[in-house]
This record gives structure tokens, C-alpha cells and sequence, in this order.
């Protein structure tokens, strides 16, 4: 069935429609908010309030039909609820959750455990200090596998922009994670 | 679509091995999965959405079933009522007192007559020594002495 027929049965009361709806593109907009913000707690709150937002009005989506699908239109509505809140809290990024999930690995503990979670904080450390609408473009890029013309939509900016965003951000990354490369090449 | 955006991206650098260095490290971050804690709160939040909406739906649209001789009675106490009222109504009007005329405000033309003002203020001088006068008065009162027993009489006046 497809996500236009879901979200018009789940708009008029259809429950089972809507937990097919929400079990589609939960994980994308979950994941997408956690690398964005990196804070478990508040990517919780965006997923949920993205999905209640679009059954609550539908119109929206239906009015960017044309240009949108429902995958990009939440990751659109993921990226301003983000967005808001990182103006709010001026980039301030909470770890817990991190913190937490690297505890895990580690207790589960052999060496190559223990250094793939060093890596992985790392490259997230590096993702998280990238400027947003950089972040957002490698995120979507490299995690979401989204085509720069979908970038470009959820992000509202042309593919030129997003192009650009996405090289400065690799090149960013490239520099801060050099030590990191196997062949031991430096930048 | 994602491959030749890749492509279109990477044509200089994706051969080099920094570029496949990157990509296996950027995939070495793995993002946690959401609790299921998100799933039961955003069902919740659908059911009561609904719920909410429902009970809105049934104050404005709901109906009711009522018998007959139930509704009759209903449709008579509330006729009669209505005629009770209405007589009321009417009671009152007759016995209120008349309405206070509006009071009507008419414009009056009134001539209006300008006058000259004088200010200018003309002091006399008493002359000195002069019958009436204040200083003649006060130097004939200076030596008067009362006396010590007045008779009076009385005359029949004409």
C-alpha cells in the first residue's frame, strides 16, 4: 500500500494504518534526528511529534505531493523541529545517551570491541562538531543514502548548495579523522 | 539516483584512498535504536488524538433515543412554559412605567452684544481740612469724652 493511502486512512482514525505508516519511516527520521542533535531523549521527542504533526494535518503533506514523498516531507519536518531546538538551546548537545550506548560496547569488552567505540566517538564527536546544515547534508548523504535532489528538498536549498555543503563537511572530516585512516595518509 | 550523485560528487576524489578510509569510518557510527517507549507514547498520543476527536463529533453530532409519550410530554411542558413566558413578557411591558421623553436639544440663535471694557481707573484727592473728611473727623473725635448720664427722650412723631 502506499504512503499516501496509509496516511489517508491513518488520518481518518485508521490505527493499523498508522502503525504501518510509523513502522515505515520511523527508523529514518529517528536515526536522522539522533545524528543530527545526538541525543537519544530528543530524537524521541522530534519522531514522535513529527508523525502526531502529520496525522493532525495531513494537508501539508498533501499540498507537496507534487514535488515531496512522505520519506523526505519527514525528514523536512524532523530537520526544522531539530533546527528550532538547536537555536533554542544555542548548539547545546546533550551526550547521555552516547555515553551509555559506548558503555555497553565496552563491557562487552575485547580489544577490537574497545577500539571500534573509540572510533565510532570519534567520528561522531567530529559529525557533531560539523556546522548543522553541513552535518545535515553528510547525514543524509552517507547514513540515509538520500540522493542530493532529496537533500535539496528537505533542506530547501538547490543541489548546488547541497554539493557544496557535503564536500566541505568530507573535507572537514577528512582533516579531523586522518589519524584514524588505516594507510596512515595525512591531509 | 544516490550512485551517480556519488559519481557526480567524487569523480576527482574517489579514488583516492583518504575518500574509502572516510566511508569506513563514517559507517563505523552506528546510531542506537529508537526505545520502545517512542512506539507506545506515539500510539498513545494517535489514540487519544482520536479519542478527543471522537467526543467532539458525538457533542455535535450525537442523537439521542427517547420514547414517545416521553418526548410528547416534553414537547407539551416546554409549549407551555414558552406560552407562561411569553405572558409574562407582556405583564411587564403594560406595567413598566411610560418612557422619559427624549430631551430635545434646540439651538437658539442670541444677538450678541460687544462691549468696550474700561480699565482705566480715576482716583480723586479729598481736600485737606474739609468737612467729612477723615483727618477733620479724627482730631474731632480725639478730645471726646462720654458722658456719665444720657436721658433719653422719647417724642410722639406726627
Amino acid at each position: 500500500m502506499t504512503d499516501e493511502k496509509l496516511l489517508e486512512d491513518a488520518a481518518a482514525g485508521d490505527e493499523t494504518a498508522f502503525v504501518s505508516l510509523y513502522e515505515r519511516h520511523r527508523d529514518l527520521v529517528f536515526r536522522f534526528t539522533y545524528r543530527l542533535l545526538q541525543s537519544q531523549e530528543t530524537a524521541e521527542e522530534i519522531t514522535h511529534d513529527c508523525f502526531l504533526s502529520l496525522i493532525k494535518d495531513p494537508r501539508r503533506f498533501k499540498a507537496d505531493r507534487g514535488k515531496a514523498s512522505l520519506r523526505t516531507y519527514l525528514c523536512a519536518a524532523a530537520r526544522n523541529l531539530a533546527f528550532k531546538r538547536l537555536r533554542r538551546t544555542c548548539a547545546e548537545t546533550a551526550f547521555d545517551g552516547f555515553s551509555e550506548h559506548l558503555v555497553s560496547a565496552a563491557s562487552q569488552a575485547p580489544l577490537r570491541l574497545l577500539l571500534d567505540a573509540e572510533v565510532s566517538e570519534t567520528v561522531r564527536k567530529a559529525v557533531g562538531e560539523l556546522p548543522p546544515l553541513q552535518r545535515e547534508a553528510l547525514i543524509l548523504f552517507e547514513y540515509e543514502e538520500m540522493s542530493l535532489a532529496e537533500i535539496a528538498e528537505v533542506a530547501g536549498a538547490d543541489v548546488g548548495t547541497v554539493k557544496s555543503r557535503l564536500h566541505r563537511a568530507r573535507e572537514r572530516l577528512r582533516v579531523v579523522l586522518a589519524p584514524y585512516f588505516k594507510s596512515g595518509c595525512r591531509v | 539516483m544516490k550512485k551517480d550523485d556519488h559519481q557526480n560528487l567524487d569523480n576527482q576524489r574517489l579514488d583516492l584512498p583518504e575518500d574509502r578510509e572516510l566511508n569506513r569510518l563514517l559507517a563505523g557510527w552506528q546510531a542506537p535504536e529508537s526505545s520502545g517507549d517512542l512506539d507506545e507514547r506515539a500510539i498513545a498520543s494517535y489514540r487519544g488524538y482520536f479519542n478527543w476527536r471522537r467526543l467532539w463529533r458525538r457533542w455535535l453530532a450525537g442523537s439521542i433515543r427517547i420514547p414517545v409519550p416521553l418526548a410528547a410530554a416534553a414537547v407539551l411542558l416546554l409549549c407551555a412554559t414558552s406560552f407562561l413566558a411569553a405572558r409574562k413578557t407582556t405583564r411587564i411591558s403594560i406595567e413598566s412605567p411610560p418612557a422619559v421623553p427624549p430631551t430635545k436639544y434646540v439651538q437658539v440663535p442670541v444677538p450678541v452684544t460687544r462691549e468696550k471694557i474700561v480699565t482705566r481707573v480715576i482716583r480723586l484727592k479729598a481736600e485737606q481740612g474739609s468737612p467729612g473728611s477723615v483727618n477733620s473727623a479724627r482730631s474731632d473725635l480725639a478730645n471726646f469724652r462720654p458722658v456719665g448720664e444720657i436721658n433719653i427722650l422719647v417724642h410722639q412723631g406726627e
